[in-house]
Order: C-alpha cells, then sequence, then structure tokens
C-alpha cells in the first residue's frame, strides 16, 4: 500500500484487459457511481469513479477514485487511489497548492472508510480469475 | 473572508477553492510568468499580512496560529521535496 492507494498484484494473465475494466465499471455503475475509463500507455487500463458526496470537485475538477488495471510480467496489477476523473496524472497547478495534500488525504480517508478501494480491488480480482480462467478453457479446448 | 475553512458537508478543507479566487493569485498565474517584481510584492503581502494577524491575535490563538503556520510551513516543504523527486519541479 502506497501513501494514498491500495494496489495488489494478482496472478492472473489476461490478455485483453478491456472487459475487466468493463467489469468493474459496471459494478459501481449499478450503484450509481459516476464512471469512465481511460488506457493506458503501458497497455492497461484506469477506471474512474466518483459520486458527490465523498468526491469533490478542486479547481473545478473533479476527484475520483482511479482504478488502473496494468498487465504485469506474470500477472496483472490494480491500484486504488485519488485522482482527477478521466485523467491519468493530477495537473501540477493541482499538485502545487498548499491545501492540496490535505484535502487528497481527506478524500482518501472517505474513500477508505466507504471500503472503495477494497471492493474496486475484489471486484478486479474475481473478474481477472473468471476471465483468466475463461481463457484458458478455451485455450485448451 | 469570513468563510468556513471547511466544506459542511463533506468535511474537506477548502481554502484551496478560495486562493483561486483571490486578486492576487488570478494575477500572477494568468500568463504563466512569474516575475521578479510579482515574487516580491507577494512577499511583502504575506509580510505585512502576518504582522497585522500577530497584532490581532490573542495569546492563545497566536500559539495555535503560529502552530499551524509551522505545521503548514514543514507540510510545503515535503510537498516540494516530493514534487522534486518526481521532477516535477526545477531541482
Amino acid at each position: 500500500m502506497g501513501t494514498f492507494n491500495s494496489s495488489k498484484t494478482f496472478p492472473y494473465v489476461v490478455e485483453d484487459l478491456a472487459p475487466v475494466a468493463q467489469d468493474v465499471m459496471h459494478h459501481f455503475e449499478d450503484q450509481d457511481y459516476e464512471v469512465t475509463e481511460t488506457n493506458i500507455a503501458t497497455g492497461g487500463v484506469q477506471v474512474s469513479i466518483r459520486r458527490g458526496g465523498t468526491f469533490k470537485a478542486i479547481i473545478g475538477m473533479k476527484t475520483a477514485l482511479n482504478i488502473k488495471i496494468e498487465p504485469q510480467a506474470n500477472g496483472t496489477r490494480v491500484e486504488a487511489g485519488v485522482g482527477i476523473f478521466g485523467q491519468q496524472a493530477i495537473p501540477t497547478a493541482i499538485t502545487l497548492l498548499v491545501f492540496w495534500p490535505v484535502v487528497i488525504a481527506q478524500v482518501w480517508n472517505m474513500a477508505q472508510e466507504a471500503n472503495l478501494d477494497d471492493e474496486a480491488l475484489d471486484v478486479a480480482e474475481d473478474s481477472l480469475k473468471a476471465r483468466s480462467e475463461a481463457s484458458s478453457g478455451a485455450t485448451a479446448q | 473572508m469570513d468563510r468556513p475553512w471547511f466544506d459542511q458537508e463533506t468535511g474537506t478543507l477548502l481554502l484551496d477553492e478560495y486562493v483561486l479566487e483571490m486578486d492576487s493569485y488570478r494575477r500572477i498565474v494568468e500568463d504563466d510568468v512569474i516575475s521578479d517584481d510579482e515574487l516580491v510584492e507577494q512577499t511583502q503581502r504575506v509580510a505585512s499580512l502576518l504582522r497585522r494577524l500577530e497584532e490581532a491575535l490573542s495569546s492563545e490563538a497566536k500559539a495555535l496560529a503560529t502552530e499551524t503556520l509551522g505545521e503548514l510551513a514543514v507540510l510545503n516543504t515535503l510537498q516540494v521535496k516530493r514534487l522534486q523527486t518526481t521532477s516535477m519541479l526545477p531541482q
């Protein structure tokens, strides 16, 4: 676990991570979260989720729980952390604000109290496992 | 400027939002260039406000403000150091 993020590497290899991202998105969409996905240059996918009350806007930019799903050598790494909705990096203009670290810590605490980070990791793990098994089953046939 | 520091609904700090609305901030970031004059002007503004604050505060409030400003400065240093190590700021 990092400063304001939770991460796990799961021993499942899935060639196409887009359906896994879709599973994570649908899971939270069903709970009335606003969701979006972004492709990562490393071949992974980032899912952003937010809902008013927990994730506030800063400089008009929406904070969100960003869930990165990235391929690793022998598995898939999933990381959930606070960021900006639909953006991979937090804009420098925001990170330079004096109170930004306080705000990000507060948003992260709220996300953790709602167990959102664990929930995101669990959903991603279930999807990775299912799709990894389906893929190896299809290969075996 | 008598506005709440924390969002009543979420408890999150609102001060950065107020910073963005300040004329001094807007003027300085407007052209993305920070001149020597602007930097000097802002340091003078801060020094003047700190002097007024020191005179206005009770002994107890001053102790709290001193601790708060000190811890804020520590946080700012940590943040600058971290940004430097991630190459977002010049070393």
